[in-house]
């Protein structure tokens, strides 16, 4: 049964979960031979914790909202469909019926599908108006683009890529924020040929 | 503060290994996913639209046969023309066109309905497989708008094409062997190249999702039907709704000229003006 109202966003629901990240380190940890590898692999770890910590509000929290937001108007999008789908299913059926009673000569059989199919046109133009104030399809494609780029974002910023290369990590964390807040008003850096 | 990036092998390493397991991983298991379950999909709603193909095919048929194998007086005429018309049409046979009641019913005193239970005749199964006939085909048209609605045959094609890209991606994976310079390299150009490919399958994806043009045709259609059914009074209920608005327009008009004449007749000049009608 698929759910039309997905769930509240979690805010603070990584996309990276700590325990299986902590099992990714556990692993190094095991495989390093030195106390100074095992002090580099610390350290490592150290930063990436830092950075995911500070991508939390920075990215995170957007990011999940535009998800929900997508997951929101993109069921109900499916669900009006699927509405306008099953009348037109049941308009295509009455007219049909409609047409052999009328080669039956069946006056009172007639004007009941008639008005049956009336309703189903009136069902239709209601559908259509509730629909169409805030019309979900461009929300859930315009959330969706925003979702998946802030999430490719956070993996750019974990990585150190471009434009996240600046050794000066205040800078590097000061382009993040500004990058995703202009993705999540719908202003998109340029992502190709960034390396 | 100064951090500087990738400080050093390690550093490398554990972040090829987050990448690797919460990016490319999860990414490369979503689209087997996807592709599984819109593979899935797309052929139930293709088994049940053939299955509906095939009832209507049937029923028509069936109706078609019931009616030249029935005793003639069991059908009534009309019903008789219309599953002339469903199930024998391509026989052209002349004899498909049958009478109304049994030929030693008085004509006279038995209604249509009566024929309905006459023994021997199978009439309660023709109207059965008559509307079987015109109900399937709608069934499996909306099943067809369905499948044009979720777009899952096009769907298995892009995420196939992501998960074999992603592939290509994975294999610029850096390798333990390598230097710190190449590793680092190596470990940007692997990332960048998954990166891209997660992002085209985004942009691809985002132009096939389009509102079926059966729906739209659908909606414009009902819109005109309320319009022609509903939105047209009579001209008689008409006529009495201009008649009340004219008589309240000029009721409104002769206020106004009153209110103007107490107006001149006190100087009071600080009223706003009426609206114009």
């Amino acid at each position: 049964m698929p759910l039309f109202r997905p769930l509240k966003p979690q805010i603070d629901d990584p996309l990276i979960d700590l325990n299986k990240m902590t099992a990714v380190y556990d692993e190094l940890i095991k495989d390093a031979k030195t106390a100074e590898e095992k002090a580099a692999y610390a350290a490592a770890f150290q930063r990436v914790q830092d950075d995911i910590e500070f991508m939390k509000h920075n990215l995170l929290r957007l990011q999940r909202v535009r998800d929900h937001d997508a997951k929101k108007n993109q069921n109900n999008y499916r669900l009006y469909q699927i509405l306008f789908l099953g009348l037109a299913a049941v308009a295509a059926a009455l007219g049909s019926l409609q047409a052999l009673s009328l080669s039956s000569g069946d006056r009172q059989q007639l004007a009941i599908f008639a008005f049956l199919e009336t309703l189903v046109a009136l069902a239709a133009v209601f559908l259509a108006t509730i629909s169409g104030r805030e019309p979900p399809l461009p929300r859930w494609l315009d959330s969706r683009r925003k979702a998946e780029q802030l999430r490719r974002e956070y993996f750019r910023f974990l990585l150190n890529m471009a434009p996240y290369e600046d050794n000066n990590d205040v800078k590097r964390r000061m382009s993040l924020s500004e990058r995703a807040a202009n993705i999540n008003r719908g202003v998109y850096p340029d992502e190709s040929g960034l390396i | 503060m100064k951090t500087p990036t990738l400080v050093d092998r390690k550093h490398a390493e554990l972040l090829y290994k987050l990448f690797d397991k919460f990016a490319l991983d999860d990414q490369r298991a979503y689209y087997i996913d996807q592709v599984n379950r819109n593979r899935t999909a797309a052929a139930q709603v293709n088994v049940i639209r053939a299955i509906f193909a095939f009832l209507t095919g049937l029923a028509a048929a069936l109706a078609g046969l019931i009616v030249l194998l029935s005793p003639a007086y069991c059908v009534p005429s009309t019903t008789g023309a219309e599953l002339a018309l469903l199930g024998a049409a391509a026989t052209d046979d002349p004899s498909l066109v049958v009478t109304a009641v049994p030929p030693d019913v008085d004509t006279a005193t038995e209604s249509a309905s009566d024929t309905v239970v006459s023994d021997g005749c199978n009439l309660d199964l023709v109207i059965f497989l008559l509307v079987l006939a015109v109900v399937a085909p709608a069934l499996g048209g909306a099943f067809g708008t369905l499948a044009d609605l979720y777009q899952w045959d096009r769907l298995v094609k892009i995420y196939e094409l992501a998960a074999d890209n992603l592939e290509v991606a994975d294999a610029k994976s850096p390798i333990d062997s390598m230097t710190f310079e190449d590793y680092r390299i190596t470990l940007k150009a692997y990332a960048e190249g998954t990166l891209a490919v997660m992002r085209d399958e985004t942009a691809q994806w985002g132009q096939i999702i389009r509102t079926p043009e059966s729906i739209d045709n659908f909606i414009r259609r009902e819109q005109e039907r309320v319009q022609t059914n509903v939105g047209n009074l009579p001209q008689q209920v008409q006529d009495a709704v201009k008649k009340e608005l004219d008589e309240l327009r000029a009721a409104a008009a002769a206020t106004e000229r009153r209110l103007q004449q107490i107006r001149d007749t006190f100087g009071i000049t600080d009223v706003p003006p009426p609206p114009t009608a």
